[in-house]
């Protein structure tokens, strides 16, 4: 596993020198949730009552463009075969790079969640459900992400193609997401709803590396 | 029972088989869906509660297990092509692909045809509904990926690894009304507990799904021979400008990117 930690603090220096791109996908993440309020028009119940699902939509949203990249540059510059040259598993590096990716490019979309959170009138005692709920919903997305990154590299259209794979496997987690930060709001309990949720991350903790070295391992042997 | 899919691998062996199968199967289809329409648009009885609506069951039930069992089909086939390499496997995958979309496309258009008399709506989201169209979407993000490839084989490895990665959602599908029940009526043929559906309406409809089926494995096997023509077409093309190059060419077309 110390493969595993090499290869997480390179994706950090490398973050930082990206650091633009993801100040960006917040910045969309924000605009994407204000189109709403102008799109329904400015009832604070309705826009109360559709808060959590906007914001849950906008994050899928600014979370998805990204993904095509994640293996990307890695396969133009030759890094991935020096990876499969090297002593390294190439599950310690698809780990650490959909941890990293986790946490530098789609952790702060939950910092700006409260932000949000104003413009739809949502009540503060949300704001931890909503969060969670969030935080473990973008990391089932970002793995089922790795998996559309490593099967398209090297295709026409990736960010399209990556979309069409992601958007209808991330059906089940926005489905429990937003059920579970939803029903904090009516007053139930959310118990049920995060079960389910962790229990898709977990799944795709164990299928998600397994696809994409697949994936990565076929696109290098055709080269 | 691996020795007969390597047996089978070989397309020529393949097509020596498959190709006298198909008027079987074209002959087939038709028979079952004169001797099944007879039946369910004439013979059956109207439902009690339904009346005459009921008779659209007899098309959408055949496509939507057509539509589930050919992902299926998809999933086993990207198996055979992932573990052994077989081609054929990407090629019989290929060719159900857009057939299962076509059919998962009639299950929800019979099923809106179905729906607007009966619930009163065209579409609800219900798990069902849902998950159809789901599976539908699959087979559209498979077509892409598969054909999204400047290499033919590259496009075929990373959409099987996708159809087993997909696989996961067929359950989800056959189940969902018994986990979520809420608007489509819960399953009534396969279930624990024998059949709830009356033989006078079950009998077409299990016709109608023979000609179903057969008719699917007609246009199956007949794509998958129009896709091997193809690929023959290819080689030989690509064999035939080789040798009209001259060696200079040849060293050319080497050098080249």
């Amino acid at each position: 596993m110390n493969g595993f930690f090499h290869f997480l603090m390179r994706e950090y220096r490398l973050s930082l020198a990206r650091l633009g791109d993801h100040l960006t996908q917040a910045a969309f993440f924000v605009m994407v949730a204000t189109l709403f309020p102008l799109a329904v028009g400015p009832s604070p119940e309705l826009l109360k009552s559709l808060g959590v699902s906007i914001i849950w939509i906008a994050a899928l949203l600014s979370a998805l463009p990204s993904f095509d990249r994640l293996f990307a540059d890695d396969y133009r510059g030759g890094w991935l075969e020096q990876i499969c040259l090297s002593p390294h598993a190439l599950h310690a590096y698809v780990l650490a790079k959909i941890a990293s990716w986790y946490l530098f490019a789609l952790l702060p979309l939950l910092a700006i969640t409260p932000l949000l959170m104003l413009f739809f009138n949502l009540p503060w005692m949300l704001a931890l459900p909503l969060i969670t709920s969030l935080a473990l919903g973008l990391a089932a997305l970002m793995l089922l992400g790795a998996i559309a990154s490593a099967l398209t590299l090297g295709a026409r259209r990736t960010a399209m193609l990556v979309a069409l794979l992601v958007l209808p496997l991330a059906i089940p987690i926005v489905v429990f997401g937003v059920m579970a930060a939803q029903s904090v709001l009516q007053a139930q309990s959310p118990s049920a709803h995060f079960s389910l949720l962790s229990a898709l991350v977990l799944f795709l903790l164990v299928v998600s590396p397994v696809a994409s070295v697949a994936g990565l391992r076929s696109a290098l042997e055709d080269g | 029972m691996a020795g007969f899919f390597d047996f089978m691998a070989n397309p020529t062996r393949f097509q020596a088989i498959a190709k006298p199968l198909r008027p079987f199967c074209l002959a087939l289809a038709v028979m079952c869906f004169a001797y099944g329409l007879f039946l369910s648009l004439f013979a059956s009885p109207a439902d009690y509660q339904q009346g005459e609506a009921v008779r659209i069951m007899y098309v959408h039930v055949p496509a939507a297990w057509i539509g589930l069992s050919s992902y299926l089909g998809l999933g086993i086939c990207a198996l055979f092509y992932l573990v052994w390499r077989h081609p054929l496997g990407d090629i019989a995958a290929r060719a159900i692909a857009p057939i299962g979309a076509g059919f998962a496309g009639i299950t929800l258009v019979t099923g809106s045809l179905w729906g607007y008399p009966i619930w009163g709506t065209w579409w609800v989201w219900d798990a069902r509904l849902t998950s159809m169209l789901v599976l539908f979407f699959f087979f559209i993000g498979y077509i892409a990926l598969a054909n999204g490839f400047e290499r033919r084989e590259r496009g075929a490895r990373m959409a099987a690894i996708l159809a087993l990665v997909g696989c996961v959602n067929l359950p989800i599908v056959k189940f969902s009304v018994d986990w979520w029940h809420t608007l489509h009526q819960p399953a009534s043929i396969l279930r624990s507990g024998g059949v709830a559906i009356d033989s006078s309406m079950l009998w077409p409809l299990m016709v109608m799904f023979a000609g179903f089926q057969a008719f699917f494995i007609w246009i199956v096997l007949h794509r998958m021979g129009w896709i091997l023509a193809e690929r023959r077409l290819e080689a030989r093309l690509h064999q035939s400008k080789r040798a009209h190059l001259k060696p200079s060419e040849e060293q050319n077309r080497k050098l080249a990117p």
